[in-house]
C-alpha cells in the first residue's frame, strides 16, 4: 500500500466519523431526556392510582357498612319470626286440643248411652282411659321432639350468627387493611404496578378466606335440616303408635258390645 | 242491572237453604253417631284420629323453621358481590 492510498483511507474514515458522531451524540441526549421524563410519568400514574384508592376505599367501606346493617336486620328478623311462628303453632295446636276435648266429651255421652250392662260400662271406662293415655303419649312424644328441635334450631341460629359475625368482620378488616396498605404504599412512592398487584393479591386472599368461611356456615343449615327430619320422623312414629293404640281400643270396646255391635 | 238484582235475589234465597242444608247434614251425622254402639265407637275413634291429624298438620308448619336459619344467605352472599378491586 502506497502512502497516497493510506492518506485517502484516513481522510475517508475521518469524513465518515464526522457524519456519524453528531448522530450518536443526539441519540445520547434523547436517551437522557427519556430517563428524566419516565419518573415523572410514573409519579403521575401513581398519583392517579393513589387518588382512585382513596375514593374506592370510601366507597367500599360505605358498602360494607350498608351490608352489615342489612345482615343484622335480617338476623334480628329471623329470630323474631322464629318466635312468632312457635307462638302461633302453640296456639293453633292448643286450640285443636281444646276442640278435641269438647268433641271427646260429646261423643262419650253418646257412647255411654249405649251401655246396658256393667261390663259395657267398664269397657267404656277402659276405652276412655286408653284413649286418654294414647292422646297423652302422642302429645308427650310430639312435645319432646318439638323441644329437641327448638333447642337445635336455637343453637344453630346462635352458631350461625357467631360464625357470620366472625367471617364478615374478618373480611371487612382484611379488605380495609388491603386498601390501607395500598394507600400507605402509594404515599411512600411504591410503583403503581406494585401497589395494584399487592392490593389484588390481598383482596383475593380475603375473598378466598371468606368463601371458605361461608362453606362452613352453610354446614349449619344442613345440620338444622337434619334436625327437622328427625322431628318429622319422631312425629310420624308417635302417630303410628297412636293409630295402633286407637285401633286396639276400638277392637276392645267393640268386643265388649259384641252382641250389640252390628 | 236487572241481571245483577236477580243474582243477588238468588243468592239471598240460596244462602239460608245452604245453611239449613249444613244444619241438616250435621244433625244427620249426630244421629248416625248415636244410632248404634258400633257407630258411636267408630265416631269416637275417628274423632281422635282426625284431631291427631289436625295437630300433625299444624306441627308440619314447623318443619320450615329450619329454612329460616339460612334466611340471611342473600345478605351474606352480597359481601362477595361488591366490587372491591380498583375500577
Amino acid at each position: 500500500m502506497s502512502f497516497r492510498n493510506l492518506t485517502q483511507r484516513a481522510v475517508s474514515i475521518l469524513a465518515l466519523a464526522g457524519l456519524a458522531l453528531p448522530s450518536v451524540a443526539a441519540a445520547q441526549t434523547l436517551n437522557v431526556n427519556a430517563n428524566v421524563r419516565a419518573p415523572g410519568l410514573n409519579a403521575e400514574v401513581r398519583a392517579d392510582v393513589c387518588s382512585k384508592i382513596g375514593t374506592h376505599f370510601l366507597d367500599v367501606e360505605s358498602k360494607l357498612v350498608d351490608l352489615r346493617v342489612k345482615l343484622d336486620a335480617r338476623s334480628n328478623d329471623r329470630e323474631q319470626k322464629l318466635e312468632e311462628r312457635r307462638a302461633d303453632r302453640l296456639e293453633k295446636v292448643s286450640d285443636r286440643e281444646k276442640q278435641s276435648d269438647e268433641r271427646r266429651a260429646e261423643l262419650a255421652t253418646k257412647l255411654e248411652a249405649h251401655a246396658t250392662t256393667d261390663a259395657q260400662r267398664a269397657a267404656i271406662l277402659k276405652f276412655q282411659a286408653d284413649v286418654r293415655a294414647a292422646v297423652e303419649a302422642r302429645r308427650v312424644a310430639y312435645q319432646a321432639a318439638n323441644e329437641a328441635f327448638r333447642r337445635g334450631v336455637d343453637a344453630s341460629v346462635t352458631a350461625r350468627r357467631t360464625q357470620v359475625e366472625a367471617s364478615v368482620t374478618l373480611f371487612r378488616t382484611s379488605v380495609k387493611a388491603a386498601l390501607e396498605k395500598a394507600k400507605t404504599d402509594c404515599a411512600a412512592g411504591v410503583s403503581a404496578a406494585t401497589v395494584k398487584a399487592n392490593l389484588l393479591a390481598a383482596l383475593k386472599a380475603a375473598r378466598t378466606r371468606f368463601e371458605s368461611d361461608r362453606k362452613a356456615i352453610d354446614r349449619v343449615g344442613t345440620q338444622v335440616k337434619a334436625l327437622a327430619e328427625t322431628r318429622k320422623a319422631a312425629h310420624a312414629k308417635a302417630m303410628t303408635v297412636f293409630k295402633a293404640d286407637m285401633e286396639k281400643a276400638r277392637v276392645a270396646l267393640k268386643a265388649a258390645f259384641a252382641g250389640d255391635v252390628k | 242491572m236487572l241481571f245483577k238484582a236477580n243474582r243477588l235475589l238468588a243468592l239471598a234465597v240460596m244462602l239460608p237453604l245452604l245453611g239449613q242444608g249444613c244444619a241438616v247434614n250435621q244433625q244427620a251425622q249426630v244421629e248416625a253417631e248415636a244410632k248404634t254402639p258400633a257407630a258411636a265407637i267408630d265416631a269416637a275413634v275417628e274423632a281422635e284420629l282426625n284431631a291427631a291429624n289436625g295437630v300433625n298438620g299444624e306441627e308440619r308448619a314447623g318443619d320450615s323453621d329450619a329454612d329460616l336459619v339460612e334466611s340471611d344467605k342473600a345478605e351474606l352472599n352480597s359481601y362477595a358481590e361488591v366490587e372491591y378491586e380498583l375500577p
